[in-house]
């Protein structure tokens, strides 16, 4: 090859590369391009993508959890007594519920998680029931509690046929089977090790172990899947100093195995790795898209993107 | 050709070297945030004298503190507080929205409620534009009128010598004065002025049970505690001051209506008043100690509506509900049936009263007005009506 052409062949690498990272620049595709290369780049922290606003006629208000149950996301719409649903593009493309205490109603729709036939689950804490629903929003019937030990149901997730809640008021969370029968009840109020005080979230990872954010202890913990208490994380280093949680809420496992909590007065999602090393931070207060303020449900799909809603901002940020 | 070339390789080598360090850079660690300055360093760890902190929710703040900024923003606040506008309610609501089981002000407390889902619902709507100047009974314009009624109007979060956070200063002013040397003079800041009767929440045993967590006490509250508080001023009257500091003309003695009669001072002013007052209506008296006088006696500070109210037989809803008749049949089978009974059809509304309608009235003064006409069986043994027991 002739050194010209080598050259030019060099400069013209120069000329394309100057002008790859000028459009970045000039263009404002850094947000564009940053989801591409959190794909390709799979150990990287999440970023920002896009957010569910809802119904431009009535948005969300005070969304507190949220949940993908096949293709679309469903978000408990609190303050407005329903669900929204959303494609993954953030088009709304239902809602159902409103305001009261009958069947098909809410009074503060709260944690919601969907089964294997696409059935929806919305837990209502001041209604002190699990409403199912089917996936077009058609109420079916309420979850068979057959104790009724639910006073005040928040957290919500349903993992192999399995439902598990947090009661808020009772402290504890109950794990039932699908067809209401009791199979478990982890904690009990106080501040010892395997006891809560406002249990808000409760997840599950693949080794069934499960995950629980202490709200009022500012903490989450760590069960075995027959509810043994194994360990505590709280921001410290092996969780056994002051938490730097502040009113910790949603709780999520990815497919690593890393744990994301949501710090809802700190308008961040603290992530750690398995054992409990915190890994990094997202969000932090303010409107702009990759801020947060006053986040609170969580729920990772089993692409590792996360949703989380965010109260005041009225939105569902997701983060790949 | 060859200055050409070591051009183009310095460019070449710059731009790879930019894009190494852009990424370098960009991976330097965590960034810092409000909990966490920097790596391994937590703020909360550590209390002013160097001890492990224990959590208090409310005050409580240390030396190098850094939780300013989970509320407030330095340069880029939406109101004059630093906060982001209309996010007060929400921020306060994310906790106490019954989502931490204690402190939940949608449901009914000593305080009323918040909840306006139900008949004959009135509160102080909070997070709804009022502002604190149209409040009723309103003397005069002062500073702090055009502010927006807001949780913080009346409640401190960042602590308070008084029970329940409750403000020192309202509208702007030192609330609660005392008579010193036979002036109205404000007290001096830090007075515990507003004493509640507070007891243990049974509801929350195990948590009250329990020690080393900051001393979180759940608390229930009965209004004022009716003792003889700072400069031997009784507790019900600073409370009566305190509502009095918005609602200036509903804080007097029955008599002072008339412009013989000089007012001796507007306490929430917080300046001695002597000028006369010319005032065409007479007020019940709530400047007075005695039951049925303080505004607690009557009325709720968050909100009321038809499941909090009372009868004058002292009754609610949920009592009703329990009644039957001499064949055991439900008088009020249904909650709506007890709720259309107990619905307040005051044409200004509820006005967050503890009654419905006038019942708070009847509940005093009804056996001295309708002297031997009312049922025994809503008299005690002095001749009182049931409901007034629940009168401050």
């Amino acid at each position: 090859m002739k050194k010209r052409n080598v050259y030019l062949l060099m400069s013209s690498i120069v000329a394309l590369s100057v002008a790859f990272f000028a459009a970045i620049y000039f263009f404002n595709l850094e947000s564009k391009i940053k989801p591409i290369v959190a794909k390709v780049d799979q150990g990287g922290t999440p970023v920002f993508t896009n957010a569910l606003y809802g119904d431009f006629n009535q948005p969300l208000s005070k969304p507190m959890d949220v949940t993908k149950i096949d293709e679309l996301i469903y978000v408990s719409d609190t303050s407005n007594k329903q669900v929204q649903v959303f494609d993954q593009s953030g088009t709304p493309v239902l809602k159902f519920g409103k305001e009261g205490t009958k069947e098909g109603e809410f009074k503060f729709p709260y944690g919601i998680a969907g089964d294997k036939e696409g059935n929806i689950y919305v837990a209502d804490l001041y209604n002190a029931n699990i409403s199912i629903f089917d996936s077009k929003g058609k109420f079916i019937k309420y979850f068979d509690d057959k104790e009724k030990a639910l006073k005040s149901p928040g957290g919500l997730r349903i993992f192999k046929n399995k439902l598990y809640v947090t009661d808020i008021k009772a402290n504890k969370v109950y794990v039932f089977n699908l067809d209401g029968k009791k199979v478990m009840e982890i904690g009990g109020p106080g501040a010892d090790e395997g006891k809560f005080i406002a249990p808000n979230a409760v997840t599950v990872d693949d080794d069934d172990q499960i995950y629980v954010t202490d709200s009022g202890n500012n903490r989450v913990e760590i069960f075995d899947k027959d509810g043994k208490f194994i360990k505590i994380i709280n921001g410290s280093e092996d969780g056994k100093g002051a938490s730097t949680f502040l009113n910790p809420r949603g709780v999520a496992v990815d497919s690593k195995g890393n744990v994301y909590v949501v710090n809802n007065l700190a308008h961040n999602i603290s992530a750690f790795d398995k054992d409990g090393k915190p890994l990094f931070e997202l969000g932090g207060m303010g409107t702009e898209n990759d801020k947060l303020y006053l986040p609170n449900g969580l729920f990772i799909d089993d692409r590792d993107t996360l949703f989380v809603t965010d109260t005041i901002n009225q939105r569902v940020s997701v983060f790949y | 050709m060859s200055k050409v070339k070591l051009g183009f390789s310095a460019l070449f080598m710059l731009l790879l070297l930019s894009m190494f360090s852009a990424v370098a850079f960009a991976e330097d660690g965590v960034p810092p945030t409000s909990t966490n300055p920097g790596p391994g360093i937590h703020v909360g760890d550590i209390d002013n004298f160097g001890k492990q902190s224990t959590h208090r929710t409310h005050g409580n703040f240390q030396n190098n503190t850094n939780s300013c900024a989970n509320c407030h923003s330095t340069h880029n606040g939406e109101d004059e507080m630093l906060l982001m506008k209309d996010g007060e309610y929400e921020l306060c609501m994310s906790c106490h929205d019954g989502t931490m089981g204690f402190y939940d002000v949608t449901a009914p407390s000593g305080a009323g409620t918040f909840d306006d889902s139900h008949l004959s619902s009135s509160m102080h709507n909070v997070d709804s534009d009022l502002t604190v100047g149209s409040a009723p009974g309103k003397f005069a314009s002062k500073s702090g009128d055009t502010a927006e009624l807001e949780c913080s109007s009346c409640h401190n979060p960042h602590g308070s010598a008084n029970d329940r956070l409750l403000n020192e200063t309202v509208a702007g002013k030192v609330f609660a004065t005392s008579s010193v040397g036979g002036v109205p003079t404000p007290v001096p800041t830090g007075t515990k002025t507003i004493t509640l009767e507070l007891t243990d929440d049974p509801a929350f045993v195990e948590i009250n049970a329990l020690t080393g967590t900051g001393g979180l006490k759940i608390t229930k509250s009965n209004g004022p505690k009716g003792l003889a508080g700072y400069n031997t001023v009784n507790d019900k009257i600073y409370y009566s001051q305190f509502c009095g500091a918005c609602h200036d003309d509903y804080f007097a003695k029955r008599n002072v209506g008339s412009s013989t009669n000089p007012i001796p001072g507007k306490p929430s002013t917080g300046s001695p008043i002597t000028a006369t007052h010319t005032h065409d209506t007479y007020t019940h008296t709530t400047n007075s100690a005695s039951q049925g006088r303080s505004c607690a006696a009557c009325h709720y500070a968050h909100g009321t509506d038809a499941t909090t109210m009372r009868d004058a037989a002292g009754r609610t809803v949920t009592d009703l509900l329990q009644l039957k008749d001499a064949e055991g049949n439900a008088l009020f089978p249904t909650q709506e049936k007890a709720e259309k009974y107990m619905t307040d059809i005051s044409e200004k509304g509820s006005s967050l009263k503890k009654f419905t309608n006038m019942a708070v009235c009847f509940a005093c003064h009804g056996p001295n007005i309708a002297k031997g006409q009312i049922d025994p069986q809503f008299l005690n043994g002095s001749n009182q009506m049931l409901g007034r027991q629940f009168i401050k």
